[in-house]
This record gives structure tokens, sequence and C-alpha cells, in this order.
């Protein structure tokens, strides 16, 4: 008990040195010849191995968990003050984004301009957006780095997925450069929607901006998985560049910053999926597990019917 | 004309939008702190006030809209970096008519505008119809007319929609939703989903393609919300 006493509150060699010390009051008093520290038996000289290494076993358990504990305190205090960092850097630098966006939009609101004013402004106003998407990247791709990446499960449809992510390309859709195939019967999957919506947006930028249109998406459902394939008509992704694809900050092109990727494929592994790509054409593939939906969850839904 | 009233601690940011605003035919006034709202309300009597949440000087946004609501009905639409859904969806809970994400474009703000004012202008109302783009909804029997096709519709799948069109195109938080269908305001996970499937099932019946749906918009995180001028297209 002193020893675990010990081990708990005190320094390692206060451990040790109680270790042996109880072994020495176990053998003065209740080894014969008792009330003296001789030994009758070799036998009898294991005593003092068990209850050293007792004391050097409890010894070890105890400094570790002291280090683990002080470590998460450390951890934790790093995560609050990463949270309160991200937190400004993102309303620093939305704010000013946000000025430029309405500014830009209430000019062109006007359509009082040439055409080729016009045209300029609305690529000002695109590259606003993409300014806004790696922002979000940015921060997504540290909080997944410093593990605070909270997921948010719940049972949503990946239609409504699409359907928010189609809102961000208008043209595209009314073109039919952007286009989407699904299971009529596409069930309810667990996931955190705002995070596969980050991935899918990404996939579907990186479509655009990397490849050629038209950009396909694809949701098909693989034994135990749910497939998501984005597949556009580019030349494809050079060799070279293809192992190094999901490493941050690697980039095929000398304007990206190739960070969209490297997010995406956390955000998917912390979904207990996987992503990968494959190359002419190239596809980006996201698969989720296909879990089956709780019965219960869906009654009342049914229940009118 | 129009008049909003900015409430935005951000100098730049106020400044723009007042002359953004003033580009696009509406009358704009701006303070720069939530704490003044009620006096301001008091003095200006906007036609709608735009209203941020995190305020330099400590106060609350949220706080603010709650003590406005319960003494003025002006219409509040939240302007906010916060792109967080629990923040959403407290601001509805607020008594927020509406919220929009910075960086927006205009023509997002001005769609929100219209869509409150639109619902003001049709509160006072029988009618048992209402006809929205190609849909004519029934509000006291359960069915919809699509195309000029009716479609019959399950109670729950009515009710639903009913929540939803009379919200004129204002968002519907999950626990509003829940306790218009099912009588309970409880917004637990598992109960959102029940949601979600009777919102594919009616998408359905209205003829909707899903991933691109016109009139039944996804509000991730929050809720839903019907468009009721399809020919303007969907708001972010």
């Amino acid at each position: 008990m002193i020893v675990l006493g010990c081990a708990v509150l005190a320094h390692p060699g206060v451990t040790l040195f109680c270790g042996l010390l109880s072994f020495l009051c176990y053998d003065f008093f209740l080894v014969p010849p008792v009330f003296t520290l001789q030994v009758s038996s070799p036998i009898q000289l294991i005593d003092p191995l068990a209850f050293l290494s007792v004391a050097v076993v409890t010894c070890i358990m105890a400094e570790r968990s002291r280090r683990r504990t002080i470590q998460a305190a450390i951890y934790r205090e790093a995560d609050e003050l990463r949270g309160t960092l991200l937190n400004l850097v993102s309303h620093n630098l939305r704010t000013p984004l946000a000025i430029v966006k309405t500014a830009l939009t209430s000019v062109l609101a006007l359509n009082t301009m040439p055409s080729e004013s016009r045209m300029l402004l609305l690529d000002a106003n695109e590259e606003t957006d993409r300014l806004n998407r790696l922002i979000s990247n940015v921060l997504q791709l540290s909080k997944l780095d410093a593990h605070a990446v909270q997921i948010d499960k719940d049972w949503n449809s990946l239609d409504e997925v699409i359907s928010i992510v189609f809102r961000r390309w208008p043209e595209a859709i009314q073109d039919k450069s952007l286009t989407a195939q699904f299971p009529d019967d596409l069930p309810l999957l667990n996931f955190d929607f705002a995070l596969i919506e980050a991935v899918l947006t990404n996939l579907t930028e990186n479509a655009f901006r990397h490849g050629c249109p038209p950009v396909r998406i694809n949701v098909i459902v693989q034994e135990a998985e749910v497939w998501t394939v984005v597949e556009d008509r580019g030349k494809g992704i050079p060799p070279q560049h293809r192992s190094q694809l999901f490493q941050p900050f690697s980039t095929s092109k000398a304007s990206g910053i190739g960070l969209g990727l490297a997010v995406c494929k956390g955000l998917i592994e912390a979904h207990g999926g996987r992503l990968w790509a494959t190359f002419d054409p190239t596809r980006f593939i996201f698969a989720l597990p296909l879990v089956a939906y709780p019965e219960e969850t869906i009654d009342d839904a049914s229940a009118d019917r | 004309m129009t008049h909003l009233l900015i409430v935005d601690d951000e100098k730049h940011f106020r400044t723009m939008l007042v002359r953004a605003l003033k580009s696009q035919g509406y009358r704009a006034t701006a303070i720069d702190d939530a704490y003044a709202l009620a006096s301001a309300v008091a003095i200006h009597r906007p036609d709608m006030v735009l209203l941020d949440l995190l305020f330099e000087s400590g106060t609350s946004g949220l706080e603010m809209c709650r003590n406005l609501r319960t003494w003025n009905p002006v219409p509040v639409i939240i302007v906010s970096v916060s792109s967080d859904e629990a923040t959403k969806i407290q601001a509805l809970d607020a008594g927020a008519d509406d919220y929009i994400v910075k960086p927006f474009g205009i023509e997002e703000l001005l769609a929100r505008v219209h869509a409150i004012q639109r619902r003001l202008a049709r509160t006072v109302t029988s009618d048992t119809a209402l006809k929205i783009g190609d849909l004519v909804v029934e509000l006291d029997v359960p069915s919809v007319t699509v195309h000029g096709k009716v479609t019959h519709l399950t109670r729950n799948e009515h009710k639903l929609l009913k929540a939803l069109v009379i919200a004129e195109g204002q968002p519907v938080s999950y626990s509003a939703l829940l306790s218009h269908i099912y009588g309970r305001g409880a917004d637990k996970k598992g109960e959102r989903s029940a949601i979600r499937v009777l919102v594919k099932q009616l998408r359905r019946k209205l003829g909707e393609d899903l991933s691109n749906p016109v009139y039944l918009l996804t509000e991730a995180g929050v809720g839903y919300r019907f468009n009721m001028n399809p020919a303007l297209r969907a708001i972010g």
C-alpha cells in the first residue's frame, strides 16, 4: 500500500526505497529466523526480487499516467488557444472579403457597364468566392492537424449534400456541365453534413479548375460502402504528381496550393471512409461506410402512409 | 422606399453596405453597436434590421434581438461571419427572421429582404390554396397540384409542406418542423432523420430534381425553406 501511495504521489526514487524497505521489514519480522536480516533458504531470495519488481512496475505505471495527465492538460490549453486563434483569423480574413464581395456584386447588380468591364468584375467575384473557400480549407486543415475537428454525425442524405454543392455552380447546372446521378432508393448515411459538403465542394472545384467540364458526380452502392465518384474530362494528372496527390501543399498547378485534397482525405478518414483517385479519366472517389439505418427512427416518417 | 437599419461594429463593412444598399434603391442607416438597437429602432423606425452577432464591446446581437422581439415586430436578418449551424438555430430561436453569412453577394441579401417583404404583404389572407410557380398548394386538403396534375399527400407530408409554405420563404428549423408535424419540440438527432425521409418523399411528389430542387430547399444543419419565387433561383 505504501509502495502504491508513493508511486502515485512521490518521486520514483522514493517508491524504490519503499520497495526495498518493505522487503527488509518483511524479512526482519516475518521470515525465519525472525528479528534478523538473515535468510534460511535461497528460495527466500525471490521475495526481495518480487518486492522490488512490484515497486518498479507501479513506479513506471504511475509515472506514465502522470505524464499523460500533464500532456493532456498541455494539449487542452494548446487546443483552446488554437481555437481562439482560428476564430480570430477566420473573422479577420472574412470581414475584408465580405466588403469586397458585397461591393463587387452591388456594382454588378447595377448592370450599367460595358460587357468587358462586367467580365472583369465577374472574374474578381469568382476569385473572391475561391479565396473564401481557401480560407475555409486552411482553417479546416489546421483543425484536422490539431485533432480539433468535431465529427458531428447524423443520418443524412447524400442527395441533399449534392443539392447544396450544386448551388455554388448555377451556370454549370444550367448548361449541363455539372450533373449528378444517384440511385433513387439511396439510403440515409451516417455522416457529418457540413464536412462531407466541404469534401464534395473541394472535389468538384478541383474538377472544374484542374480538369475540364463536363463534371459528373455519380453515387453508387458498392457492397458495404457508398461511393461518390467525381469525374471530369480533363487531360488528367501528370504521372509525376500522382503519388504526392494527397500530401498538403502538393499541387500540379503553379496557381494552386494543394490544400484541398489533404483536407478531404483527412475528413473522409475521420468518417471511417476512404478517398482515392484513379486516372484516365481522372476520377476522385470517396467511400463512406454503408451502415443500416436504425428502423425505429423511420417509423414516424412512414407511419402515415 | 424600404428603410434598412444596419447594426455592425466593422466601420468599413458598415459604410460599404450603406453605400451598396443605396445604390440598389434602398434607404439605409447604420449604427455601430447593438446596445443602441432599441433606441435606433424607436427613432429611425426601419422596415428591417440587419444585425451582426458579435460586437467588440461585448454586446450580444442575439440578446439584443431577443429584447427587441419583446416590444417590436420589425423583421431582423442576422448578418454574421459565423456559418456555424448552432448559431443559425440560436438566431432563429431568438426571433430573427433570417440570417446570412458573410461574405455574401448583394443579390442574396436582397432576395432575403424581398422574401420577408412578401410575407409581410401577404399576412392578411384567408386563401385556402397558394399558387407558387407550377404548384398549387392546398392548405386545408392534403393535396398539391403539380403542373396541373393533382397529387395526394400523406398527412405528415401535408403538414410539412404547409409549415414551410406558411413561413413564406423564411427558414423553418428542424425543431419547429418536428413540433408542427409530430406535436413535439424535441430536436434530437434521430428525429431529424424522420424529417429528412419525409422531405425526400415530398420532393418526389413535387416533381423536384433531387440534386437541384427548385422549391423545397435544404438549409444545411438548420432545417428547410420553401422558395416562394422559383423564377428567382435558389439562395445560398
